[in-house]
């Protein structure tokens, strides 16, 4: 074998060496190292480029709000009383802050529920003149805004519109009158069962029916029925306090959702079921 | 005229990619880097090839050089390294597994006679394996062990590739000590 002496021998001779090479290689490294700095930040450019575009359309995908309208029975339109001015409640109802809150922002008589054509069955027909009677006894309204009084109007109706995502991406403030949730009155088929139950009972059932007797309409009755319904949406609780008011027939409360969100997998979830 | 920067300032001007700090560096080390490029090809252009593939790498990687050992000697790994990759590329039958070893001797006394330009030619006309083997031990200061893992050889080939080489080497230095007597 080579000797430990030889061997030092070479590497002290060959520590310093040095040698020229024939052609300056120096710019053609130079234009290698360029070209792998742009290739590699032209690579990350389109992977940022593309990574921005996934998360635009995640988060367009996310915001999206799927469409309400059509959240089962219980949901229709019935037009509001224009007639009426409508009177704020000052309650405001905080609930589940991460997914829900209502607030009440119109508590409104209504009082021509009730189209003006429409012909009324006899019985109704009896109550709309007892509420006109009455009110002419008292003789401080207009009685030509008295259309219908205390009637079990056939069905169970929230008006909502338009979208959740303007609820939802919009401060309550920026939110059009357009938002609001009205509960306007219940199913027939439902007062009957209804009446049946002491009152907190029927709270309750209502809410888990999502039907609202007419005849027990309070204010408490229908946040309970919009939270419901919200509910059944969010599908997360929502608490809700309350201001009842007592003494008229026929009311509509009106709602309007805030910070309110649902995620399409869960809206699909719900439909599936109701389907 | 070319700037010298202190090490550490070197390395992380290379770090941040920048042009000058790159040209120093390539200017501060490409003689030796050279010369070793040389030791492990049979010609000059193969040398020149290993150089260029070296520095690139050594620009590519420069952000892993962690500054605890000397830079000069991080270098000449990469070249050494590129140089092996260079010649496994070129020559499928790189190293020949021979178990073989002969004791072969290769005294200072017939290589001191030699200038450096000539002990590097006598290595350059060496087999490719041999010249790997024999530069990786007798001039880089490797062991068997560390040159078989380096190579993915046997410690026995290794040792056999490094007597092949010194009996060529004798070989060469005798016809040459032959030409010079003129006999």
């Amino acid at each position: 074998m080579m000797d430990q002496k030889t061997r030092n021998w070479l590497q002290k001779e060959f520590e310093h060496f040095e040698a020229e090479p024939e052609v300056d290689l120096w710019p053609a490294i130079a234009s290698r190292i360029q070209a792998s700095g742009k290739v590699r930040r032209k690579w990350i450019a389109y992977v940022s480029l593309a990574a921005s575009v996934l998360v635009l359309f995640g988060l367009a995908w996310i915001l999206q709000t799927p469409n309400i309208s059509k959240v089962g029975n219980i949901v229709q339109h019935i037009p509001a009383a224009d007639s009426m001015k409508p009177q704020q409640v000052p309650s405001r109802t905080p609930a589940s802050p991460q997914i829900a809150q209502i607030e009440v922002i119109e508590h409104q008589e209504v009082l021509d529920l009730i189209p003006q054509n429409r012909q009324l069955p006899t019985k109704h027909a009896a109550a709309l003149v007892s509420a006109r009677a009455e009110k002419e006894a008292s003789n401080t309204e207009d009685l030509s805004q008295i259309t219908s009084a205390k009637l079990p109007i056939e069905d169970a109706q929230i008006v909502e519109k338009p979208s959740l995502e303007k609820a939802r991406l919009t401060n309550i403030d920026h939110l059009t009158p357009s938002t609001f949730i009205k509960v306007v009155a219940p199913t027939k088929k439902h007062i009957a069962t209804v009446e049946e139950k002491k009152a907190k009972s029927q709270i309750k059932r209502i809410g888990s029916k999502t039907k609202l007797d007419l005849n027990e309409l309070t204010l408490e009755n229908a946040i309970v029925f919009v939270a419901n319904g919200l509910n059944r949406l969010a599908n997360t609780p929502v608490s809700i306090s309350m201001e009842e008011k007592e003494g008229e027939s026929l009311k509509t409360y009106s709602f309007r959702l805030k910070n309110f969100s649902i995620t399409r997998k869960q809206y699909k979830k719900i439909k599936k079921q109701e389907s | 005229m070319l700037h010298l920067y202190p090490e550490a300032e070197l390395v992380e001007g290379c770090q941040r990619e920048q042009a000058d700090y790159q040209r120093a560096l390539y200017k501060q080390y490409y003689r030796k880097m050279y010369a070793i490029c040389l030791r492990y090809t049979d010609n000059s252009d193969d040398a020149q090839d290993i150089l260029q593939e070296g520095f690139i790498k050594v620009f590519k990687h420069i952000k892993k050089f962690l500054s605890q050992g000397s830079l000069e000697g991080w270098i000449r790994r990469i070249m050494i390294h590129t140089s092996i990759e260079h010649y496994r590329r070129k020559s499928r039958y790189f190293m020949v597994d021979i178990n073989e070893a002969k004791g072969i001797e290769l005294n200072t006394d017939a290589l001191s006679n030699l200038s450096r330009n000539e002990i590097l030619m006598l290595v350059q006309k060496l087999p490719a394996g041999y010249r790997t083997v024999f530069n990786l031990y007798a001039i880089e200061g490797y062991s068997h062990k560390e040159i078989s893992l380096m190579l993915n050889i046997s410690i026995g080939t290794s040792k056999s590739q490094l007597s092949r080489a010194k009996g060529l080497l004798r070989s060469q230095i005798g016809q040459m000590d032959l030409k010079a007597t003129g006999c």
